[in-house]
């Protein structure tokens, strides 16, 4: 059963759709849903005037149409199953704790925030702090798996504390800015500062990579958990599989000593 | 229109009016004596059987001013969370702990508050705090001025300028600053703790020859009192939080030599230094001191359970919390040599021992206490709770078998340590209405707010009379501003503005030479940067402030 | 009953509830995998005189280990949660964490033994402090393993293990001719077992050859010498032994389930019975304390039927 809100006409402003999760409409019926009040600039407007809604609610839900200004989609998703056709806005999944979320296009910023749990994929690229902290909170993501086909923008994974994240595309300034733990794997380039302000967990870079200053160099090693961390990503992404052959060494750099940090940089030399 | 409310059970101690049943009669926004004739045309509200109260006032409340604003952005968490639409003439919103203007003014009024005041307005910072009161419907504001720590003040002190220049000095910024009284955070020590002093005791010197606490703490309140400013100095004493500062908070009381005093926050002062943990209650010394000292008053800041954030001037103490954090983020920070601002995100914990005592602590001094008018209700919002949970509060004084069933599940060292088990004091509602209404606007000079004899502004509440003291505090049935019914059943149904209270004592004009120089030389400013005009904010409402008068005192006893 | 002529006597094995585990030590080539498990194992033979019972269960493809290394599966058995937590601790401690190259991780998936709520014990939880405050966490899907600073690199530990509830002290007993049919005869048994998945035989080379009665003539001692079946006895004690038997070699199993050790059991019977009553062996029996000790019986003709 799946239920599809097809986006009729681009909405003139940013559109907050956090409350129409799988979950909460599963109950409802076509005539229900379409009533539904939405908060677009100072108006409220009712879904219907907003989407074409068909199919049958139930555990999957699809958004097709041009869904590039619908933020917040899937925040806060605790079971189910989203897919998203197009484009999205900012903070796709942000704060999610189950379930599935696929985003066929590109994510805005802050996509997958905060999460704590479930499966976000971005089949494009994402924008600037996905799986970080929203500005003020304590922590980045908290759990669960973040995948982005295409690239990253910039702190990616900044503040996170626990949970996956791979991109398989490049990665902007400070990817894993601050972060406490966790892992942050990146196929592609990495731009400067990475890892800036860390105090715990890895980043592991497939290309050769120039660590900041304030990570020195402890040595080239084979680690038995980028063993254990290949064969979980390669569950996801063949290319990361690919990526990091077992037996090859990676150098590894021990940081942020700005920060105090004992966080580590996993690059080959 | 005249409007009758019929029948009510009149609680208003300011005129020894104690619960019996009579009619209250408004008219332009006022009330009129009881024995004015009927009108021809008279609205009836029939109010038989209910409380009539004056409405509520909080002497002590961050509402407004930088460090308040500053604590909203530290509090995202709670901004996100509680998120309140704009529905039907009301504005939107949103926070706990630190509810934007609106929302603040909107949760005061749904409790029968109808005048709030800021506390620890940074003289740098009035405008900012202005503003905001300005933006808090349905409230009553006024703020009192944070001296003590400013270098001018110091300067006037260290360099010999002689009493009255500070007379001067505090009446220009009063005036200057449109506050309705003065306060003193932590004298001298954020000052100190700007020159790396992380401790000081009322007669520690400052970094600075010749000036120690005591005695800037003596200038001020003679300053105040000489001025004839109604509020009396209000004193946030040093050594915030410590074990063992009752010896200094009971230094203070002593230190202020028969002058007038407001000491705030008393729960936060009243900690000895005994038992296994050295942390225990000196609240029984502390109310003693009160009981005998009638020239002092005070409010508690009571703490209750849950998430919160403290935000005070007190830098010092706020850098010293600042490792217990949570969640674990703070700001510290000076504001233009004026003050200071510390903001520590805070979860007190039943089951945390030192949180557990003070909890005890808060309500022993309530309740022993003995007189209604010199303590004030107050949790320091948002330091010790946000003001929401005040009707929990006085369910917890006014009902003790509630007060025990909650005192038997918190911390049991802390609960074998306190005396609260023993005490067997009930509030009535008398004590309440005076507690809070009738003594704060005695101690603040306010004459015609506080109670409802003949010619009161008609801020008036209605309430139901429910065992349950929480509900009925919570959710009063009737709620009127000026003469307004502004909220029916605890939901707020028309925003009207309340209005600012302040005082303007007379001063030596040469003082503003002085003054000029320090924002000329220190701050790159002219004075008139620093005078805030009337005009500024009657453009924002259309109102200009309640000037309360200011009898200068004949002499210092 | 016979099978190819050895007489199966009307017996049952009675074995006890225990808790065990499975352990999966790697290494970079199969020999340090080895060692480890061979140094884990050591004195693990009897829970009363060792406080677990261990025994590799069997060596591991590189295709077969979460690391893609080679390796060995480690079951050990003990009375109870605090007794393995302890045993694990120690052993691991001592054998796993010293021995070069080797990583460590719980071989007991937590949903793989269903049903009741799983408990678990710590593993890498308790020795992480060995890195003296530069250990570190790592989460990679749902398992949490510890990063132990060594001097050849990192030791990477479980954080927690899965135990589950098991049956220890299923056996059955060779009566033979002589000393080397026993023998042959349970060495047969003890290499078919070992393709039994689940089961440890924890003695030396799987067998025992001291079998015990509960109890002695001296104070204190709980268990002794069964006379009964010591062939040089046979004058002095009323003897199980049939006039022509020379030797007795017994086969102890423990198992992560009844089902498991029923298995073993019968594998090994028929392994040991088949060169026939022509290889010396007269009869195949069991160990039990009349029925009334241990939850779990093994009767040999119903498990051979």
């Amino acid at each position: 059963m799946t239920l599809v809100l097809t986006v009729t006409a681009r909405p003139p402003h940013r559109l907050d759709v956090s409350a129409l999760l799988p979950e909460r409409l599963a109950g409802l019926t076509a005539a229900e849903i379409e009533r539904l009040p939405l908060t677009l600039g100072h108006r409220r407007v009712p879904l219907g005037e907003l989407f074409a809604v068909s199919g049958e609610p139930g555990e999957s839900l699809t958004f097709g149409g041009a869904c590039d200004r619908l933020d917040r989609l899937g925040a806060g998703m605790t079971a189910g199953r989203i897919l998203v056709e197009s484009d999205v806005g900012a903070e796709a999944g942000c704060g999610m704790a189950g379930g599935t979320l696929l985003v066929r296009g590109s994510a805005g910023p802050s996509a997958g925030a905060e999460m704590s749990g479930g499966l976000l994929e971005i089949a494009g690229d994402a924008g600037s702090w996905a799986g970080a902290g929203r500005p003020g909170s304590v922590h980045g993501m908290t759990g669960g798996t973040l995948l982005v086909r295409g690239s990253a923008g910039e702190r990616v994974g900044d503040r996170m504390k626990r949970g996956l994240i791979l991109v398989e595309g490049d990665a902007g300034p400070g990817a894993g800015s601050r972060m406490i733990a966790g892992t942050l794997a990146v196929l592609g380039g990495v731009a400067a500062f990475a890892g800036i302000g860390m105090h715990r967990g890895t980043l592991l870079f497939a290309r050769q990579h120039e660590a900041p200053a304030t990570f020195p160099f402890a040595g080239s090693h084979d680690l038995v958990h980028v063993r254990l961390l290949r064969r979980h990503l390669a569950g996801f992404s063949a290319a990361a599989a690919a990526a990091f052959p077992d037996g090859r060494p990676l150098g590894r750099w021990v940081g942020c000593t700005g920060a105090g940090g004992r966080g580590e940089i996993l690059a080959p030399l | 229109m005249r409007l009758r409310l019929k029948g009510g059970r009149i609680l208003d101690p300011a005129n020894g009016r104690r619960g019996e049943s009579g009619d209250l009669l408004i008219e332009d926004g006022r009330i009129l004596p009881a024995d004015t004739p009927p009108a021809a045309t008279e609205e009836v509200i029939d109010v038989t059987g209910k409380i009539v109260m004056a409405g509520a006032i909080d002497i002590h409340s961050h509402i407004a001013g930088g460090k308040v604003n500053i604590a909203r952005s530290l509090m995202v968490e709670e901004h996100r969370s509680n998120r309140l639409a704009g529905a039907a003439g009301l504005r939107s919103g949103g926070g706990l702990a630190t509810p934007s203007t609106f929302t603040t003014g909107y949760r005061y009024a749904e409790m029968g508050y109808t005048a709030v005041f800021e506390p620890a307005m940074v003289a740098a910072n009035a405008r900012h705090a202005h503003m905001e009161m300005a933006d808090t419907p349905l409230l009553d504001t006024g703020a009192y001025v944070m001296l003590g720590n400013d270098e001018l003040l110091l300067d006037i002190l260290a360099e010999g300028h002689g009493q009255g220049a500070v007379n001067d000095y505090v009446a220009w910024v009063i005036g200057a600053t449109r506050a309705l009284g003065v306060k003193i955070v932590n004298p001298g020590g954020i000052y100190a703790f700007k020159h790396n002093r992380r401790e000081l005791g009322l007669d520690d010197e400052l970094p600075r020859a010749g000036l120690t606490p005591r005695r800037i703490l003596r200038s001020l309140a003679e300053a105040v009192h000489t001025l004839g400013v109604p509020h009396p100095l209000h004193v946030h004493c040093n050594e915030l939080g410590l074990p063992g500062n009752i010896e200094t908070t009971l230094a203070t009381i002593a230190a202020a030599e028969g002058l007038p005093l407001h000491l705030t926050h008393v729960q936060f002062h009243s900690y000895g230094r005994e038992g296994d943990r050295r942390f225990s209650s000196a609240a029984a010394r502390l109310a003693e001191a009160v009981n005998t000292t009638p020239s002092l008053t005070v409010d508690v800041g009571q703490i209750l359970f849950g998430q919160t954030v403290t935000a005070s001037g007190d830098t010092m103490s706020q850098h010293r919390n600042a490792r217990l954090a949570d969640p674990d983020k703070w700001v510290c920070m000076d504001i233009e040599c004026d003050g200071g601002c510390g903001l520590v995100p805070f979860r007190y914990r039943d089951r945390n021992f030192v949180n557990a005592l003070q909890w005890a602590i808060g309500l022993e001094l309530f309740l022993l206490i003995e007189d209604p008018w010199r303590v004030f209700l107050t949790t320091d919002h948002p330091n010790g709770a946000p003001f929401t949970s005040y009707p929990h509060l006085i369910r917890l004084l006014m009902d003790r078998s509630f007060r025990e069933e909650k005192l038997a599940t918190i911390h049991p060292a802390a609960r074998a340590a306190s005396a609260l088990g023993s005490i067997r004091r009930e509030y009535t509602l008398e004590e309440i209405a005076i507690m809070t209404r009738a003594a704060p606007a005695r101690i603040l000079g306010l004459t015609d707010r506080g109670h409802l004899g003949a010619g009161a502004v008609a801020d008036v509440v209605v309430y139901t009379d429910d065992t349950d003291r929480e509900r009925m505090f919570g959710c009063p049935d009737l709620v009127m501003k000026g003469g307004r019914v502004v909220a029916r059943n605890g939901k707020v149904t028309e925003v009207v503005w309340g209005d600012t209270h302040v005082v303007r004592p007379a001063y030596d004009q040469a003082i503003e030479r002085f003054v000029g120089r320090h924002a000329r030389e220190r701050l790159g400013l002219s004075i008139d940067h620093l005078r805030l005009d009337d005009a500024e904010f009657a453009r924002e409402r259309g109102r200009t402030p309640i000037v309360h008068d200011c009898t200068p005192a004949g002499g210092v006893p | 009953m016979r099978i190819e002529g050895v007489h199966i006597e009307e017996t049952f094995a009675e074995a006890f509830g225990m808790v065990g585990t499975r352990l999966i030590v790697t290494a970079d080539t199969p020999t340090w995998a080895e060692h480890a498990g061979r140094s884990f194992t050591g004195f693990a033979t009897s829970v009363i005189g060792c406080g677990c019972e261990a025994a590799i269960e069997r060596r591991l493809t590189p295709e077969e280990t979460p690391d893609g290394r080679p390796g060995v599966a480690i079951l050990i058995f003990a009375f109870g949660p605090q007794d393995i937590a302890k045993q694990l601790a120690g052993r691991v401690g001592q054998c796993v964490l010293t021995c070069p190259t080797t990583a460590c991780y719980a071989g007991l998936a937590a949903d793989a033994i269903g049903g009741e709520k799983v408990q678990t014990v710590p593993l890498g939880r308790a020795l992480r402090y060995f890195g003296d405050g530069f250990q570190a966490a790592k989460r990679i899907g749902d398992r949490r393993f510890w990063r132990v600073p060594v001097m050849d690199g990192e030791f990477l530990v479980e954080d927690t293990i899965a135990i589950a509830p098991s049956v220890g002290g299923g056996n059955f007993l060779i009566v033979a001719t002589g000393r080397a049919p026993a023998l042959a005869a349970a060495e047969r048994a003890v290499a078919a077992m070992a393709a039994v998945p689940g089961v440890a035989m924890p003695f030396p080379g799987g067998v025992v050859r001291s079998g015990s009665k509960v109890g002695s003539r001296y104070k204190g001692l709980i268990a002794s010498t069964n006379d009964a079946y010591c062939p040089t006895l046979r004058a002095q004690t009323t003897t199980a032994l049939p006039p022509e038997a020379a030797a007795v070699m017994e086969i102890v199993i423990d198992g992560l389930s009844a089902d498991a050790v029923a298995e073993a059991t019968r594998v090994g019977i028929r392994a040991a019975c088949a060169g026939g009553a022509a290889d010396g062996v007269l009869a195949i029996t069991a160990g039990n304390y009349g029925g009334k000790l241990g939850q779990f019986h093994f009767h040999l003709r119903e498990l051979l039927a």
